[in-house]
């Protein structure tokens, strides 16, 4: 379960949260145009960012301050992540020993990346690199998902093999997409309008309503 | 075992920085080059023996500054500094791996630029007591880049305001480092500077794992 209250975070003079509260089971989609807060969201709540303000807690944990729960994260954003000088095998390697992930060479045989094992990344399409970046946030099997424009850059199949992953994955979900359709199989709908939150239920169709009458748009 | 199996944690990431630097090459000859440069453009123009403290401590400083502050730097040019922030790693861990992997880094340099200083400056003193000195030395150096390398990150121009952090965070041991180094050339080890520059150095690297939350 996820738990946000009253979430500011702040860079400089500017807000790119302001006052963000909500609480959340299963699969939430956020949505919001260009600077509305998603990646902000997104790095607080696998504890990457410290908030200015506010309380976040995942399972009734702050994931900044508990390594445990942080281990149980799986981030992936529009930036792999990745060492880039580092094959597929080295990176992946690497971030299984900090995860303590013992069998995931099946994330690699789902994500369809075994004949690249041997590549550096900074080798590879930007297609591959974002599915690397998937592996690495699946290898120890998460108990949160966090996706934040996960599936830009790849291709019609690849991006549908993605889905196929995110859709059957079975845990808590955080999915941030431009691409509003793929995440119609969420539960819940968060809707970001320059930091304030200005949509959060159930319902797909009153999300996008509200989002089309964003400041932003 | 839960501090065995924490410190293998900091073990892997210092083997993937070291790994990352030795497949990049860009810092290590950026580094190679600056002191090379440095040390013959030294060795041409001034009478070296009288300086040689003060010399060799300029070129180990401002070649580890131009080195291995882009190595810790890079990490948050290319984000993935996030990879390691939302993994199970605590702050302090990262940076402990940091510090090690910066002094290694640092220390790797030393051991290729001082035999090459030694030749190129025709010097006479004791080899083996002025490159353990050189290697107290660096203990300090490289703990005040990794600690204040990350508050320059977001920095326009962050190449000089970190020299400008850096300088006066070094200043205190530069005065016992020419002693250290001066008399260790001559053949005399000063316990009592040595003792100092690694008090300093375990405070340095008290303070960056005490900070960590804030710096990282």
């Amino acid at each position: 379960m996820i738990l946000c209250e009253g979430l500011s975070k702040r860079f400089g003079y500017n807000f790119a949260l302001r006052d963000v509260s909500f609480r959340s089971e299963g699969k939430i989609a956020i949505f919001g145009f260009n600077g509305a807060g998603k990646s902000t969201l997104a790095k607080i709540l696998a504890g990457v960012l410290k908030p200015s303000s506010g309380r976040v807690e995942i399972f009734g944990m702050e994931p900044r301050k508990s390594p445990g729960l942080r281990g149980e994260i799986g981030l992936v954003t529009h930036n792999p992540m990745l060492y880039r000088e580092l094959t597929v095998k080295e990176n992946l390697e690497f971030y299984a020993k900090l995860y303590r992930a013992k069998d995931w060479k099946s994330v690699v045989e789902d994500l369809k990346l075994s004949e690249k094992l041997g590549s550096r990344v900074l080798e590879l399409s930007k297609g591959f690199i974002q599915r690397v970046a998937i592996a690495r946030a699946l290898l120890a099997k998460p108990r949160v998902l966090i996706l934040d424009e996960a599936l830009s850059g790849l291709d019609v199949e690849s991006k549908e093999e993605v889905l196929r992953i995110i859709q059957n994955f079975n845990g808590t979900l955080v999915f941030s997409t431009h691409n509003f359709e793929d995440a119609k199989f969420c539960d819940n709908f968060l809707v970001l309008d320059r930091g304030k939150l200005s949509y959060f239920g159930e319902n797909y169709e009153e999300a996008l309503r509200v989002l089309s009458n964003s400041r932003s748009y | 075992m839960k501090k065995l199996s924490e410190f293998f944690l900091i073990l892997e990431v210092i083997k993937k920085d070291l790994k990352v630097e030795a497949r990049n090459k860009a810092v290590i000859n950026q580094m190679l080059l600056f002191a090379l440069t440095t040390t013959f453009l030294f060795s041409v123009s001034i009478d070296v023996e009288s300086f040689f403290p003060q010399i060799i401590l300029l070129i180990i400083l401002f070649t580890s500054i131009s080195g291995s502050s882009i190595s810790i730097l890079r990490e948050y040019d290319l984000e993935t500094i996030e990879g390691l922030k939302a993994s199970p790693l605590t702050n302090s861990q990262l940076m402990t791996a940091k510090v090690l992997s910066n002094l290694i880094l640092v220390l790797v340099l030393s051991f290729f630029v001082y035999p090459i200083c030694y030749a190129l400056f025709n010097l006479k003193g004791n080899f083996l007591l002025t490159f353990i000195a050189l290697a107290i030395v660096v203990l300090p150096i490289s703990g005040v880049i990794t600690l204040l390398a990350p508050l320059s990150a977001s920095s326009k121009g962050r190449e000089m305001l970190l020299l400008a952090m850096i300088f006066p965070v070094i200043f205190p041991v530069i005065l016992p480092a020419t002693k250290l180094i001066g008399l260790a050339y001559s053949g005399v080890f000063d316990l009592m500077n040595a003792l100092f520059i690694f008090s300093y150095a375990g405070m340095i690297y008290s303070l960056s794992i005490l900070l960590s939350d804030q710096i990282l």
